[in-house]
């Protein structure tokens, strides 16, 4: 079984943008290692947060795209899944959550990912992954099986849950933030710290 | 004392800026203002109202309902509170007793938009985007000046990427504010989104004049240097335009690049580097 792998950074970052806007549909791409591209195992090093305000907009997405491409490729990463939570906390079907940037995908990476976080499984305390997946294969988004979705170190809950408990969601920036004071930096490298730390206590 | 004081300013500050801040705003009512309901003087039922939609927002059903009864205390016939007991029960889906409640105000009141609004909210929340539409735009056609009505409709169409019904409401909005720079900015926006020559000419002009009304409008700038751009390399042009157009898309560039002249950002010359590839 091919497994679909999310790290730390990427699964913090997914659940800290969703909880930062809880009335909003929220949506960003997510980056894995270009050397890896081959096959339907994939492992998500990090998440680029994009936008709370009127995702289906695309002057700012294209601006966004070109930059986070730009750096992505400088260390080595490729954009290869896009991931949103949407508005209504009862929505997480694939069909609402499907974008232009998901469309596109195909042709920057093979079987890339569609990940919706499920909003009906978001708390303090997770036990569970609270995201759905599904890759891109043969043509079209497909669900995956909930036992190829992994955390990479299995300890992410913890960190995600130590982050929510000292609202980390007051620290994670997406573009939107980024373009209403461009001081703030999307790439997040404050949280970074802060998750790569928890990594380490949890270790 | 003074905390009381103090808390009674930020909130006021919140209200007048229609900041949402609700998870603050309970913070502050559990620490300072919940043991002093008694000393909130004039402010008294402004603030009950604003802490009641904070609570409900942050599922903080037992303060909401500590509001409410407040509230009740002094306007015990009030449909305004009514409609707090509405949102109450809506927090809780249970859509249709909010619904009854809702209708009976609106019974008394036929001119009272907050009810009417919240049963639009109701359909929303059940997911019934379709039929919010609809809805909405029937209020409109009785409330045409309510702005806030007119923003969320256009954001509705946006999210059913019914871009040019979008652009019509964002065309009222305007009309009702001409000198608000996020206006022409979203306008443009949606143009831009629509796509085809046409359009992208009229997203230039409109992300000029959100420029022109705010130079510091980011999105304006990076949006005027889209379209700039696919104007300069449309293959429908007249050399003129194109030329024109190549002209404007560098300056606003160096505009962007001084916004960031001042900011310590890692990798900007990167990120910037990767809009003039193209």
């Amino acid at each position: 079984m091919s497994d679909i792998t999310f790290s730390a950074r990427a699964y913090c970052k997914i659940i800290l943008h969703a909880a930062k806007y809880p009335h909003c549909s929220v949506n960003g791409v997510l980056l894995s290692k270009s050397s890896s591209s081959k096959g339907k195992e994939i492992e998500f090093v990090d998440a680029v947060p994009l936008f709370h305000i009127a995702l289906n907009l695309t002057p700012m997405a294209e601006i966004a795209l070109m930059q986070i491409d730009e750096l992505a490729s400088q260390q080595d990463l490729v954009i290869s899944g896009y991931y949103t939570a949407l508005e209504n906390i009862r929505d997480c079907s694939f069909e609402k959550a499907t974008h232009r940037i998901a469309d596109k995908l195909p042709s920057n990476f093979p079987s890339p990912c569609l990940v919706v976080v499920d909003n009906t499984k978001l708390g303090i305390h997770m036990d569970n992954v609270a995201l759905k997946v599904a890759q891109f294969v043969d043509g079209s988004y497909k669900p995956s099986d909930t036992n190829r979705i992994c955390l990479n170190p299995d300890t992410a809950l913890d960190v995600c849950s130590g982050l929510l408990e000292r609202s980390g969601y007051n620290l994670i920036v997406d573009f939107d933030n980024h373009l209403d004071n461009i001081s703030l930096d999307w790439m997040n490298p404050q949280l970074n710290e802060e998750i790569d730390n928890l990594v380490s206590v949890f270790d | 004392m003074t905390n009381v004081n103090s808390s009674l300013d930020q909130l006021r500050v919140w209200r007048e800026n229609n900041d949402r801040k609700s998870r603050e705003i309970i913070e502050i009512w559990i620490r300072n203002l919940n043991s002093n309901v008694q000393k909130l003087g004039k402010e008294k039922p402004l603030v009950l109202e604003q802490v009641c939609i904070a609570a409900l927002d942050c599922n903080e059903l037992g303060i909401a309902q500590k509001c409410i009864q407040e509230l009740y205390k002094d306007f015990p016939k009030s449909l305004r509170v009514k409609k707090f007991e509405a949102m109450f029960l809506e927090a809780q889906e249970k859509y249709e007793e909010a619904i009854e409640i809702l209708d009976n105000i609106i019974k008394h009141d036929e001119t009272h938009s907050g009810a009417k609004k919240r049963k639009i909210a109701i359909l929303k929340a059940q997911g019934r985007n379709v039929e919010a539409i609809k809805e909405l735009a029937d209020y409109l056609k009785i409330f045409m000046a309510d702005v806030e009505a007119w923003q969320e409709l256009s954001e509705l169409y946006i999210t059913e990427q019914d871009f040019s019904k979008a652009a019509f409401c964002v065309e009222e909005l305007i009309l009702h504010n001409p000198h608000n720079h996020l206006l022409h900015q979203r306008y443009a926006d949606i143009k831009y989104t629509q796509g085809g020559l046409e359009n992208i000419e009229i997203a230039r002009s409109y992300y000029c004049q959100a420029v022109k009304l705010n130079p510091n409008n980011m999105r304006a700038l990076y949006g005027l240097y889209l379209a700039t751009t696919a104007i300069a390399t449309s293959q429908k042009c007249s050399s003129q335009k194109k030329k024109e157009a190549l002209k404007l898309s560098e300056w606003v560039l160096d505009e962007i690049q001084s916004q960031y002249k001042d900011v310590e950002v890692s990798d900007m010359e990167e990120r910037l580097g990767a809009l003039q590839l193209n």
